[in-house]
This record gives C-alpha cells, sequence and structure tokens, in this order.
C-alpha cells in the first residue's frame, strides 16, 4: 500500500511547546478530527497553531473533537475550534457528563474567581465557552453537533458504532472506579446548599483523562491523554492487553513518572517497539528524566515537538532589564526559577501509518523561529 | 497640592502609626497615613485633620474620642489595635484583606460606610506590617488606577513609602537595614507531593516559573490555586526571600448562586450530554 495516498493512509500531527498539547488525525476517509488543543491566548485565534495549521490544510470541517480531561493545558483555545469550524461530534469523558458537568463547572468558575488570578479566571470562563459552543451546536438544525460522553471500553468511531470497521477509536481509559472516586471528590467540594466550600487539587481532574486507541487495519496508536497510573491499572485489568501493543504511542502526562504502571509499556511493545512522542510541560518540569530512561527501554525511539523544552540546561538567572540581579539570583536559587514565554509557539511532529502496523516519522517541525532542529530525544 | 505629613525619626518603639484608609466620597483609596510612633498621638491625628483644611483630600475622619487617642500612646498589640469594636475596617481583617488584594480603590457597602463615617478609624500598626502599605502605595502606582483628580494623593504615597525606606536606613540605628529588591504576585499552579509549582509575576512585567516546597508554603497559609505575595529583601548585604498568603478573594452567595443557576441553565436538556 502507498504510504503517499490519503485515502488509504492515516496521518497525526502531534502539537506541543513549552506547555499544551493537542493531537491532529487525518482520517484514512480523508476527514479530519483533533485530541485536545492549547492556545497561550484565548482572545486571539491567530495565537492557536491546531486552527492555523488546519485552516493552511483547507480544513473547515472535523469528524471530532475529543477533550480528554478539563486541564487548560488541553482545552485552552478549544472554542475557537468550535466557533470556527464545522464540528460533527463532540466527545469528553464520562466522568463530565451533564450532572456531573454542572459541578465541574460551578467549582472551577467559583474556585478561579475567589483565586483572584486572572489565568484561572479566563481558563474557568473557557472551559464554560467551550461547553455553551457545545450546546448552541447541538441545537442547529441542519447536522447539528452530536456529543459523546466515554469510559474505558466505549467505541466513538466510526459512528453508527461498528467493531469490524477497517478504522475505529476507543476508549480505554478512564475506567468506572476512577470515574466514581473522581466523581467523590467533586461532591466532597460541595456543602449542603451546594455551595463551593472546599477546592478539587489540580491533578484530581487526571483520574478521569481519556486514553484513546486508534485502530487502522493492523496499526494501532495509543493516545495517552493525562493518563495516570491507577487508571491504566484499570485499564491493563479491564481491557484485551493484547490490543494495547500500537506502532506509536503519544506518552500520558507529558512523560510524568505517574503516567505508566507497571507491565504497561511491556504491553505497547508487545509486538514490536512503538515510536513514543512526549509533550513538554515545562512549567511542571515535565517530562522527567527517570519517565524518559524507563520508556526508552521499551520504546524504538522517542520524539518530541519542541526539544528545547527539555533539554537539561544549568538554569541561567531569569534576568530581566529592570529586576536588580541579586534579586533573579535569589529567586532562581530559592525557586529554580525560569522565565516563562506566556506566547507559547507550538512545533509538531508528523507520522504518517499506513494499515499493516508501519508508522513513518514523516517530520518534526520545531515551534517558528525555534532552534530546536531535531525532535529525537533518543533513537535506538 | 500635596497634603504635608512629616515623618519622624526612627521608631523607638518599633510601630507605626497608621489610619487606614482615605475616604472620597464611599471609596476607599488608600491608607491615609503611616507614621512612625510621635511623641505625641494627637499630632498625628492632627496632622490627618490637616489634610481636610487644605482641602486637598477630602477624607472622613468622623469623631476622635479623647480616651482613643490616649489608648493610641499605647503600645497596642494587632488584637486590640482595631480603636473601635463596631468599625469594620480600623485594622480589621477586610481592611488587611482590601489591602493584600492591592484591590483599591474599592467601593463601601453601604453598611461597612455607617460605621466608617461614624467612628473612629485610627490605630496602630506593627513596623513589620507597614511594608504592607509601602506594597499597596505600589500597588496603586503601578495601575495607575488613580484618577487625575488624586494625583496629590500619589505623590503624598511616594513620600510616605521614601519616608519609611529611609527611617528603615537611618545612621545609627541598630535594626537591620532592609531594601526590598522586588515584589513579585505569586500563585500556586499545582502542588504534587512534597513540590508546589509556581508563577511568579515581577513588578516589572515579566513572569516567572519555578517550585517551592509545598509544606513550607502551607505553614504559610498558601495553598494549591491560591496567590500569594514575595519579596526580594536586601537585610545587611544578604538577599531573602519572603512570602506572604493573600487571602481569598471574597464571593457573596448570591454571586455563587447566580454562577450556579447559568450553569444548571447551560446544562438543562441533552443538548450536551449525547449518548451518555
Amino acid at each position: 500500500m502507498a504510504m503517499t495516498d490519503p485515502a488509504c493512509s492515516l496521518e497525526m500531527y502531534v502539537f506541543g511547546g513549552t506547555q499544551g498539547e493537542s493531537i491532529v488525525l487525518r482520517l484514512p476517509g480523508l476527514g479530519w478530527g483533533v485530541v485536545d488543543c492549547y492556545a497561550s491566548t484565548v482572545a486571539d485565534s491567530a495565537d492557536n497553531a491546531v486552527l492555523r495549521f488546519l485552516s493552511d490544510q483547507g480544513v473547515g470541517e472535523l469528524e471530532f473533537l475529543c477533550l480528554t480531561h478539563p486541564h487548560d493545558d488541553h482545552f485552552r483555545g478549544m472554542s475557537q475550534l468550535l466557533e470556527q469550524l464545522h464540528v460533527r461530534s463532540f466527545w469528553r469523558p464520562s466522568a463530565m457528563s451533564t450532572k456531573r458537568l454542572k459541578w465541574i463547572l460551578q467549582l472551577a468558575l467559583v474556585d478561579a474567581k475567589r483565586s483572584g488570578y486572572g489565568e484561572a479566571i479566563e481558563n474557568a470562563d473557557e472551559l464554560e465557552r467551550i461547553f455553551t459552543l457545545v450546546k448552541e451546536r447541538g441545537r442547529r438544525r441542519h447536522e447539528p453537533l452530536i456529543p459523546k460522553v466515554a469510559a474505558l471500553g466505549t467505541q466513538l468511531y466510526p459512528m453508527p458504532v461498528n467493531p469490524e470497521a477497517h478504522f475505529q477509536i476507543w476508549a480505554i481509559a478512564p475506567s468506572g472506579r476512577q470515574t466514581e472516586h473522581y466523581e467523590q471528590g467533586i461532591r466532597r467540594c460541595f456543602d449542603d446548599n451546594r455551595r463551593v466550600k472546599d477546592r478539587l487539587p489540580h491533578g484530581c481532574h487526571n483520574e478521569i483523562s481519556l486514553a484513546l486507541l486508534v485502530v487502522f487495519g493492523k496499526t494501532r496508536i495509543i493516545l495517552g491523554g493525562d493518563v495516570e497510573q491507577q487508571s491504566w491499572l484499570d485499564t491493563l485489568t479491564e481491557f484485551d492487553r493484547r490490543k494495547l501493543s500500537g506502532v506509536c504511542v503519544k506518552v500520558s502526562h507529558h512523560g510524568s513518572t505517574n503516567g505508566y504502571c507497571p507491565g504497561l509499556w511491556e504491553a505497547f511493545a508487545a509486538e514490536k517497539m512503538p515510536v513514543a512522542v512526549v509533550t513538554p510541560f515545562q512549567r511542571h518540569q515535565l517530562p522527567r528524566h527517570d519517565a524518559l530512561e524507563y520508556i526508552s527501554k521499551f520504546a524504538a525511539e522517542i520524539v518530541t515537538p519542541y526539544l528545547s523544552a527539555i533539554c537539561p540546561q544549568e538554569l541561567p538567572i531569569p534576568l530581566s532589564v529592570k529586576a536588580p540581579v541579586a534579586s533573579r539570583r535569589a529567586l532562581r536559587n530559592t525557586f529554580q526559577a525560569r522565565t516563562r514565554t506566556r506566547q507559547v509557539r507550538m512545533g509538531y511532529c508528523h507520522f504518517t501509518f499506513d494499515d499493516q502496523g508501519t508508522c513513518m516519522v514523516n517530520d518534526l517541525r520545531p515551534p517558528a523561529g525555534s532552534v530546536s532542529a531535531v525532535g529525537f530525544i533518543f533513537r535506538r | 497640592m500635596s497634603p504635608a505629613i512629616s515623618m519622624k525619626g526612627p521608631s523607638r518603639q518599633g510601630f507605626f502609626y497608621v489610619s487606614p484608609c482615605v475616604f472620597l466620597e464611599d471609596t476607599v483609596v488608600a491608607p491615609i497615613a503611616i507614621q512612625e510612633t510621635a511623641d505625641d498621638p494627637k499630632a498625628f491625628f492632627r496632622e490627618g485633620l490637616q489634610l481636610s483644611a487644605k482641602g486637598s483630600v477630602q477624607q472622613n475622619w468622623g469623631r476622635i474620642q479623647a480616651e482613643d487617642l490616649e489608648q493610641s500612646s499605647r503600645r497596642l498589640t494587632p488584637s486590640i489595635a482595631g480603636m473601635h469594636s463596631k468599625s469594620g475596617f480600623s485594622r480589621g481583617p477586610r481592611l488587611l484583606e482590601v489591602f493584600q488584594r492591592g484591590s483599591l480603590p474599592a467601593s463601601l457597602p453601604p453598611a461597612d460606610r455607617e460605621h466608617v463615617i461614624q467612628e473612629v478609624l485610627g490605630g496602630m500598626m506593627e513596623a513589620t506590617e507597614s511594608s504592607l502599605l509601602v506594597q499597596l502605595a505600589y500597588e496603586l502606582r503601578k495601575a495607575g488606577s488613580l484618577p487625575e483628580k488624586w494625583a496629590c494623593l500619589k505623590s503624598w504615597l511616594d513620600r510616605v513609602e521614601g519616608s519609611v525606606r529611609e527611617s528603615r536606613q537611618c545612621p545609627g540605628d541598630t535594626t537591620p537595614k532592609t531594601v526590598v529588591l522586588e515584589r513579585l504576585e505569586g500563585y500556586v499552579d499545582r502542588i504534587e507531593g512534597a513540590t508546589a509549582y509556581v508563577t511568579l509575576r515581577s513588578q516589572y512585567g515579566d513572569e516567572l516559573t519555578g517550585e517551592y516546597a509545598s509544606d513550607e508554603l502551607a505553614t504559610k497559609g498558601i495553598t494549591e490555586g491560591r496567590r500569594f505575595l514575595c519579596e526580594t529583601v536586601e537585610v545587611n548585604g544578604a538577599v531573602q526571600v519572603f512570602l506572604e498568603a493573600v487571602p481569598e478573594e471574597s464571593l457573596s452567595e448570591d454571586e455563587e448562586d447566580a454562577i450556579r443557576h447559568r450553569i444548571a441553565e447551560l446544562v438543562q436538556g441533552n443538548e450536551i450530554d449525547g449518548h451518555d
């Protein structure tokens, strides 16, 4: 099969920068899908790398848009996709179904307002905006958007579901147990009058992160979202391990050491060593070198859309024209402080797959203006 | 015209007098004065009153009772520094909250306005806490949120801050010489076990990210999703970093109910649920 024939191949673009992640899929039938989104500015869609990319490709319609979990590095800018593209289906974890969504949104909005922190307020507003748009698009007379909630074992694509289809997408996380645990955590944040009395720890949203299994003939790709250890353990228990062996794995939780569990990478690499893709989250010092070292035992290679974000470097003093150097030195020593650039530039890793289990790394495109020309962290 | 406030020499007792606010109509503008312990506390209040007499700032001191002034001359602890139990703004937690948020000018709820106008607003503040007011002065100027008509206050705040800094470095003073190098607004993005990941926004406009021991932050009342103030201070030549929690913004029950109802309306029906 010719890898260049778009109708017979699957393409994947994994976007990442110093933070944030988005995955664009060009499906074998020529349709497009997007999993997560990140734009550093929500006010200006020109800053949305994924939207710009899709526009350059002449894409005006998405087969699906998937929100893996409610963390801003996975949803900022998603409202712009809903506004500017015709989205056929919107996927989210079952833990965000209507009955739980109202708690999640109230919690996010109230907590952000209490914090008084502009970025937190902006993120909570963006989350509300996404669901406002999902509702509006769902009411369209002509081809209304179809929302879907998913958990471990849900077939998401094609629609209607067909387990025999040549191209399929399945949810392989979160488990019902994780969803229930998350829901209990959310409920504990409210008093009897349904007012917010406590905040939900930021990391809890990872409990319900979707992970997707993309199946194209004999080719299998794992998109790990921000799934953490406990959720993966449930997947290994409840899902057929043989189906987890993939040719490419989007490493979960930006290469955190809790982004995998014993036996997981063994399952991923059961048939052949996959290509692993890591999206950095520099602010949280991810990926961790321990995790990369562990993954390198199972992966044919590890690539990243933004190598500069993870290169080990001795931290420079984060200088500013006006700030006293002595102050900045103290901040570096106390906090290991680094300069944060609000304007996150995103690069991408481009892969092409046939339906026989072949993965070809086509292109590692660093963020515009970046000197990081090579995205290989590790090659066997 | 700038109101005249004379700053005395270094405090023997290590206390500052502070009257919390200037009121312009119904708006809290700034702490009206910060002054090191004067020989005669009444002089301080007289100076405060002079502000009004000069007509540059319309302020409202209310009634100043003789016994309150006597009280002021004592070395007060923070717990009794509020000079009247009914005054919610006399060194009260709500005023401190307003200070720490740096969100002045702020409108006063009518109930508070009533107290403020009727009650004495003088008080005392520990020297160490004076930096809070210096911070406020800085915030007000940085934000540029003072309308032109309050320019006199702006210039006065400049001088207050300068005088306080000067007094900290007075020759012969045995107290440590401190210079605030930089002020930053911090935010705890995430706590993961022993590590807190933070973002720091400098007064100079740039942003930093970093990490800190989460348990140390917790002892200062700084938790995930919350803001804090960070100061780098040069103390006798060595630079130290000081952190202080910023209280949560208050959200009334009505405001929260409005959010809840808005969300309930958004999620009602099955348009966003699909095939559950």
